[in-house]
């Protein structure tokens, strides 16, 4: 791969696609808003020159821009070249970089094509770069070279973890998702809130309460199966596998998604257990990985969708085998309680001029009631163990969260006592591990400041 | 048991800059009420009672950026730096202790404003890959002493990651 090479020429339609999503919401919003307020004045040329020439203007840029995108992979360098007026030219050494991901959406699907990004280290979005459609073997020609890796692998017989049709409903069912769904769906049609006829809120106050209450209803299983739509494609055929210390992360229904991830760049693994999923026993296993892996949404890597409680040693053992889980951390003392009550407490404390003035706002007690159970919760399931170089923090905000680390990961350690800690003999202790673009913080709060001492000591190697 | 603050000390002169930082705030805060008060002299429907609780609010804040801040400042921070690691405490009301592994070590900046300039002062600062860490108000020859070492020995253990 000496002279440069160019993509699949479907580039230049992908190119062109991605640029035109820009332009479809406004333009829906634009025609919308006309018929809507009465204003569309029926068929016009306008409706057909328009977007001819845009979508020509598209495929022109999109060309241009494949014509002058090259790749090249030669004496330990990938090499790539763009821009006609502009000229770039990026060089990248091989041992620089930190993972290679292939992508591959539903159209470059059907053209056995492939989107590959290579990620270097560093947090900026200038460290990613990304070929946007090349045929498979290209990409698993391309990503052995710069993985070291002597033979294009075996797609079909690999031994893993995977995850089935009902494990993944299950998994979308109790995702927790939906109130994002839900959120993003109001904001969407409040936009068009404004455009309903003046007697809209008339009709609905008529229709009473119990249709009020049925809408909602409708609505939130509405969200609800959206959610679980949702999390089915991006999930769907779901498989890890471990091989020499590196991993391989496959999932995806429409778009699939190919991640490489080499086992020491994991800084720290943490077991989520949502409301939802904690009485089953089911958790989602995540990782805090250094360097390139970045989402959008900045979610974090998943290792494992939803993994059962008596499934964990085994998938420990095929995973991370150096790492361990364990069963008996150190509770907090009986005295931080108080002050986990008291800081589910506070907050309420502003609402008590609301109460005198309109004693009907005395519902949000209700609020406070439910934050004291939670609290409860907080504290009891709050733990931390240190055993030899591994550190096990558990804590919950809302759902419970165990994070494991090593000593080596760790960034760096903060104890801190506020002045209700300093007279309890209570700390709070906070570490922080890598995780691209830059760090996560885990805290457990009010261990006893002996004990925070004592974790604080143990990262210090003296 | 309670946290024993790590031995060295930031320098003393810097209480004198803190003191005039403290004081420069005050300045600007009086500005505001004295501002306060010739507006309500060509506006008399403002009312009097913002006037006077300016005033308290300024007394106060001046009393404790001048007098009281600096001194409780000195008295909180606290730093220990070695081969393995840097150490800092700091804090009034919230104690906040940081302990940062050498080889998780960044980069490490000076930083001296006009101020700190003026009593040969500089502010170390300390950054990992994702936090930062400062210690203030360290003599400028010491901070640079400093800054090498650390990035002496920052360099001297090995990189992973």
């Amino acid at each position: 791969m000496s002279k440069g090479k160019r993509q699949h020429p479907l580039a230049i339609f992908i190119k062109a696609l991605e640029y035109s999503k820009n332009f479809i919401a406004p333009l829906i919003f634009i025609v919308g808003i006309d018929v809507f307020s009465g204003n569309f004045s029926g068929f016009s040329m306008y409706y057909i020159i328009a977007p001819v020439v845009t979508i020509l203007l598209l495929l022109g840029v999109g060309a241009i821009q494949w014509f002058f995108f090259t790749y090249s992979y030669y004496d330990e360098v990938l090499i790539i070249k763009k821009g006609m007026i502009l000229k770039k030219e990026r060089t990248i050494k091989k041992n620089r970089i930190q993972t290679i991901n292939l992508e591959a959406g539903l159209l470059l699907r059907i053209f056995k094509l492939t989107k590959v990004n290579v990620e270097t280290a560093g947090g900026l979005a200038e460290s990613e770069l990304s070929i946007e459609a090349i045929t498979k073997d290209d990409a698993y020609t391309l990503k052995a070279l710069l993985e070291d890796e002597s033979s294009v692998p075996d797609e079909e017989i690999e031994q893993g973890y995977t995850v089935d049709a009902q494990r993944l409903f299950l998994a979308g069912l109790t995702s927790g998702s939906v109130g994002i769904v839900m959120a993003v769906t109001f904001a969407f049609a409040s936009q068009f809130i404004a455009l309903l006829p003046d007697d809209f809120y008339i009709q609905l106050a008529s229709l009473g309460v119990i249709a009020l209450i049925g809408a909602f209803l409708m609505f939130t299983i509405f969200s609800w199966v959206v959610s679980i739509v949702k999390y089915v494609l991006s999930y769907a055929f779901y498989t890890i596998t471990k091989d020499q210390e590196e991993f391989n992360i496959k999932r995806g229904l429409i778009k699939q998604k190919h991640l490489s991830l080499k086992a020491h760049r994991i800084q720290a693994i943490t077991m989520i257990e949502g409301l939802l999923r904690q009485p089953f026993n089911y958790m989602t296993i995540e990782v805090d990985v250094a360097g390139g892996v970045q989402y959008k949404d900045g979610s974090k890597t998943v290792t494992h969708p939803l993994i059962h409680q008596s499934e964990l040693n085994g998938y420990y053992d095929y995973a991370f085998h150096d790492y361990s889980v364990s069963d008996s951390l150190k509770p907090l003392p009986k005295r931080a309680r108080k002050r986990y009550f008291i800081r589910a407490t506070l907050p309420f404390f502003i609402f008590i001029p609301l109460f005198i003035i309109f004693p009907f706002t005395l519902f949000i007690l209700i609020g406070w009631l439910l934050n004291l159970v939670l609290a409860y919760f907080r504290y009891k399931d709050a733990g931390y163990e240190v055993n030899e170089d591994q550190l096990t923090f558990r804590f919950r905000r809302i759902a419970r969260t165990t994070m494991i680390t090593k000593k080596q990961y760790i960034q760096s350690v903060n104890i801190r006592q506020s002045l209700f800690q300093q007279f309890f003999g209570l700390a709070t202790i906070e570490i922080h591990v890598l995780s691209s673009p830059s760090s996560t913080a885990y805290s457990v709060k009010d261990v006893t400041i002996e004990e925070a001492i004592k974790i604080y000591q143990w990262v210090k190697p003296l | 048991m309670k946290l024993e603050r790590p031995k060295e000390r930031i320098h003393p002169k810097a209480m004198k800059a803190w003191v005039i930082n403290g004081s420069i705030k005050s300045v600007i805060e009086w500005g505001v009420v004295i501002a306060y008060f010739f507006i309500r002299n060509n506006f008399e429907t403002l009312p009097q009672f913002i006037l006077i609780i300016l005033i308290i609010l300024a007394s106060l804040l001046t009393i404790l950026q001048v007098i009281i801040i600096p001194r409780i400042r000195m008295i909180y921070w606290g730093y220990a730096i070695n081969e393995h690691d840097i150490d800092i405490q700091h804090g009034i009301i919230v104690i906040k202790r940081s302990l940062i592994p050498m080889h998780k070590i960044q980069h490490v900046d000076t930083e001296h404003g006009p101020i700190l300039r003026l009593f040969k002062l500089a502010t170390l600062s300390i950054s990992t890959a994702g936090t930062k860490h400062k210690i203030p108000a360290l003599h400028q020859e010491r901070a640079e002493a400093l800054r090498q070492q650390i990035a002496h020995l920052a360099r001297m253990s090995e990189e992973d990651v």
